[in-house]
Order: C-alpha cells, then sequence, then structure tokens
C-alpha cells in the first residue's frame, strides 16, 4: 500500500512545518536562524509528558497549554536572552550564536528536570485506525494531520486577514516604514517568538507521543525542520508548510525504499541537494535589497 | 505648529546638521530645499524621530518630541512618505493602506480614510489587490501618500515626492500637494526640485552643507539671483 506511508510522512510533515514555520518567521521578521527552535519543541514534548501523565490532563486539552507554555519560554528567551544581546547593536551572527547558547542551556535544564532517559507518552490513542474509503489514517497520525493543519491555517488567516498580522508582515519587510506608520517593532518582534514558540510547542505535543520524548530530541528533529524550511525557501510561510510536509514524505519514502538505516542520513543529502540546485528553496525570495 | 531650534545632528563623527532653526505655522506649506547631501532627509528623520538631535530641542504643538520614539511621534499626527516611497513590496496595496491606518481605532474613520485616498487617486483603487511591488513609479509615490494619510496627519512630511517621476508624473504630485494643502494639511516638502518646490510652498528654507543659509517667501526666493543661480539651474545649465 502506497497511501500509507504517504499518510505517515504528511503527518510527519506537518509536525516539521510547524517547526519550520518557527524557523521562517524569526528569519523573515529578524533575519535570525533561531537554534534553539528543536528545543523548544523538545520542552513543548517533555511537558506534555508531565502534563498527561502526573498532572492527568487530557491530552488534547494539553495541547493548547503546552503551546501557551512555549510561547512563555519563547519570548522568555527574547526578553533575558537575546535582546540584551541585540540591544548591544552586535552583528546578527552573534545573536546566532546566543541561540545556539541557548539550544545547549535547554537541553540540559531539560536533563535536570525530566532526566536523560527518553519517557514514553502514556496510551493515548486506541488501535483502531480512522478508515477514510481506501485511505486508512493511523491513530497516532490523526492528531499532527488535524491540529498541525487547523494550526497552519489559522496562521495564514491570521497574517492574512488581523491588522496585527499585516503589521507584522510589514515590520518584517522593511522595519523602518513600519515604525513611520507607528508600529513598534519590539512589539512585533516579541509576537514573532510568542507565535514561533506556539508552533514549536504544539509540534513537540504531536510529535511525542509519536517518538519517545527526550531530552535531545530537538537536535535531530530541528535540523530536520531546518532542512524543510530550506527546502520550501527560507524566510518564507508558505514554504516552510510545504517544504515541511515535502520533507515528511521524501524522509519516510527514503526510509522504505533504500533503508531505514539512512532515515537521517537522508535528511542531510535532501538538504545538500537543495543547497546545489535550487538554494532559494521552492518558494525562495529574491535577496531583499 | 512644528519648531526646531538650534538642532544639531551628528552621524558617528560627521556632523550633518549644524543649528538648524525651522518653524512650521498650521496650514503652512513649506519646503526645504537644498543640494544632495545638504541634509534635507536628516531633518526630516529627526522630525520622525528615527535620528536623535544631539543639541537643540524639536517641539510640536509646544511639545518637545526630540525625544520621542517615531511610533509616538506618528500617534501625534506627524506622518512621513519617506524617500524612495518604502512601500511594502508583499503586501497589496490595500494592506499597505490598512497598515497606514494602524494607529487608527475607529473603523468609521479607516473607512474614511479609503474613501478619501481612493478618491483622491482612482489608480490605487482599481489596483487594490496588486501587491505593492507590482506598481509603477507613480502608482508607487501616490500608495505612500495615500498610505501617510490613512493615518489622519495633522502635519506632513514630504521627503522628495518628485524624485524619478516622469514630468508628467511630477505635475501629479504637484496637484496632489496642492489639494492636500487646500484639505487643510500642514505640510513640510523637501524637494530637489526648487522650481517645483517653491511654486507650490508659502515659505522656504534653503540648506546648505547642514546649515540654514536662506529663508524667505517663495516668491522672494524664486526672484534671489543666488537662488536661482545654485537651485533654479541658469539659462547656461540648459535644464
Amino acid at each position: 500500500m502506497i497511501l500509507d506511508p504517504l499518510i505517515g510522512g504528511i503527518a510527519m510533515g506537518c509536525i516539521y512545518s510547524l517547526i519550520a514555520l518557527g524557523y521562517n518567521m524569526l528569519i523573515r521578521a529578524m533575519n535570525l536562524l533561531h537554534f534553539a527552535q528543536g528545543e523548544v519543541m523538545m520542552v513543548g514534548a517533555l511537558a506534555g509528558v508531565t502534563l498527561v501523565s502526573v498532572l492527568h490532563i487530557p491530552y488534547l486539552a494539553a495541547i493548547p497549554l503546552i503551546m501557551a507554555l512555549c510561547a512563555a519560554l519563547s519570548l522568555g528567551l527574547d526578553t533575558f536572552a537575546y535582546r540584551p544581546v541585540r540591544r548591544r547593536n552586535v552583528p546578527v551572527i552573534n545573536l546566532i550564536i546566543a541561540t545556539l547558547g541557548v539550544s545547549i542551556l535547554l537541553s540540559n535544564a531539560a536533563i535536570l528536570i525530566w532526566g536523560a532517559e527518553p519517557i514514553r507518552y502514556p496510551r493515548i490513542y486506541g488501535s483502531d485506525a480512522l478508515l477514510l474509503g481506501p485511505v486508512r489514517i493511523p491513530p497516532q497520525f490523526l492528531a499532527p494531520l488535524v491540529v498541525g493543519g487547523l494550526l497552519m491555517v489559522g496562521l495564514q488567516i491570521f497574517f492574512a486577514r488581523s491588522l496585527t498580522g499585516v503589521a507584522m508582515r510589514a515590520a518584517a519587510q522593511d522595519p523602518e516604514a513600519a515604525r513611520l506608520m507607528g508600529i513598534d517593532i519590539d512589539r512585533m518582534i516579541r509576537y514573532t517568538f510568542a507565535i514561533s514558540g506556539a508552533m514549536g510547542g504544539a509540534a513537540g505535543a504531536l510529535l511525542g507521543p509519536i517518538i519517545f520524548a527526550s531530552f535531545n530530541m530537538g537536535e535531530v528533529i530541528g535540523i530536520k525542520a531546518f532542512v524543510a524550511a530550506t527546502l520550501g525557501g527560507l524566510g518564507s510561510m508558505p514554504g516552510a508548510m510545504v517544504g515541511g510536509i515535502l520533507f515528511g514524505v521524501i524522509e519516510t519514502f527514503g526510509a522504505l525504499f533504500i533503508s531505514s538505516g539512512y532515515k537521517d542520513a537522508l535528511g542531510y543529502a535532501v538538504m545538500i541537494a537543495i543547497l546545489l540546485v535550487a538554494p532559494s528553496g521552492l518558494f525562495g525570495r529574491r535577496a531583499r535589497a | 505648529m512644528l519648531e526646531l531650534d538650534s538642532v544639531d545632528v551628528a552621524y558617528g563623527s560627521i556632523q550633518a546638521l549644524r543649528s538648524v532653526s525651522l518653524r512650521v505655522s498650521a496650514g503652512e506649506l513649506v519646503t526645504l530645499i537644498g543640494a544632495n547631501g545638504a541634509g534635507k532627509t536628516t531633518t526630516i528623520r529627526s522630525i520622525s524621530g528615527l535620528l536623535r538631535p544631539t543639541a537643540g530641542s524639536i517641539r510640536f504643538e509646544g511639545h518637545p518630541i526630540h525625544r520621542v520614539p517615531p511610533e509616538a511621534i506618528v500617534a501625534r499626527g506627524i506622518v512621513q512618505v519617506p524617500e524612495g516611497r518604502r512601500i511594502f513590496p508583499e503586501l497589496t496595496v490595500e494592506e499597505n493602506l490598512r497598515v497606514g491606518a494602524y494607529l487608527v481605532r475607529d473603523r468609521a474613520r479607516v473607512a474614511q480614510g479609503f474613501e478619501r485616498v481612493y478618491t483622491l487617486f482612482p489608480r490605487l483603487r482599481e489596483r487594490r489587490r496588486q501587491l505593492g511591488s507590482t506598481l509603477s513609479g507613480g502608482e508607487q509615490q501616490m500608495l505612500a501618500v495615500g498610505r501617510a494619510l490613512m493615518a489622519g496627519p495633522r502635519l506632513l512630511l514630504l521627503d522628495e515626492p518628485s524624485l524619478g517621476l516622469a514630468p508628467l508624473l511630477v505635475e501629479e504630485v504637484a496637484r496632489v500637494v496642492t489639494e492636500l494643502k487646500r484639505s487643510g494639511i500642514t505640510i513640510l516638502l523637501v524637494e530637489q526640485n526648487a522650481r517645483l518646490a517653491l511654486t507650490l510652498a508659502d515659505r522656504g528654507y534653503v540648506l546648505e552643507t547642514g546649515r540654514i543659509v536662506l529663508s524667505d517667501t517663495s516668491d522672494r526666493l524664486l526672484a534671489n539671483p543666488e537662488v536661482q543661480r545654485s537651485y533654479l539651474g541658469s539659462s547656461r545649465a540648459g535644464r
């Protein structure tokens, strides 16, 4: 059956898309490559375990809580780590290195809180697949498809329709002109961090039950999502969504047809191929003047 | 309405403005002319709060604004149309205009703003679903002015609105500036095209290497031989 791996690939892809959206929003808004994006997702996955197993909050109710927590975390990172660096008017590369430091900090903090052993989510899903005609959706993939899909649609509507969303896009395109319209750039950057954190948290909450949640999950998944963002086009919102789903599918079929042992290596191969063939990605924009 | 008093502005160690004083009264159209690099844009940017004077003061309706951030200056009613239009290329015309009214909370006033801009520039209404980047230079200038009007400015700062436009479009800019003045907006117009600027303005200031060297009514500046030689292009220059 070709449909089963396709469904699995798209479901994993939705998760990559959510993380990639976080990367691309920050790149678009401030040319910042946020290395700690995967770790924000990891905190979301581990916090999810605590909420569901320890506090016995129903899984679906825990997802918005995790998103709020990760939004607050991401906002906190900006306020206490990145903003002080930015205030010194240093080159953006220094800021990117700061995000690398933050990612290590978060991994270590996670070991202190949740330990170094991978943690299994309690059994959330039944074993019956949802059947839609010939399409069989395994229960663990249902939440990523539905919740991930809804979040992406919601985000698109937010950026297209709401005044704040449009102002965020304007601020990303020309911060100075945006200030001349009365837009507070600092506030737009805070919103960007909060939303990218919420998306990362959602990704963690959706990924946790599929693989084990552990302190180092952010590294591999974070890099894969970054490859997905590159594939779609750095800084592009549609690029992040399409790139994530495409990458999930490529990865799943790669594991199926080549070897699952090469599954992780395949991601890097895809990245090198993109950088060689189409460095700006599918929805890539020309460099801004 | 607007008063600059002995304003100094420096970029690092380079002094861009030296003791610039100028005044714009309510309802006036005042122009600031001068050569490239004389400090015209620097003056406009200081008024908008993008640059901080190192000395002197800028007052708007009696209140000092030289330490106020640009966002808050817009809220007070000073809106700038920046040099080079600076429209948002990946927003539609309509979105560009909507962002112009970012601080306007009253929906009815936003709707009025759209109506006013679309009446002034019918072309923008036709193109409202297009991306800013797809507009021609003249249309982008209309959009930049329209976007500023959406904020409901009391003082409009126009930085080189005719720059890079074909003669026919320069006339269009002149028409629009006149119309805006008639609608009661106070305007500070910065222009390299001194003849155009002085034809439109009530009064003018001449800026040379960061200093105001002349200030007078437009008619007298137009008649001033020095201004004619330096800024209006003598017959020898063959304009």
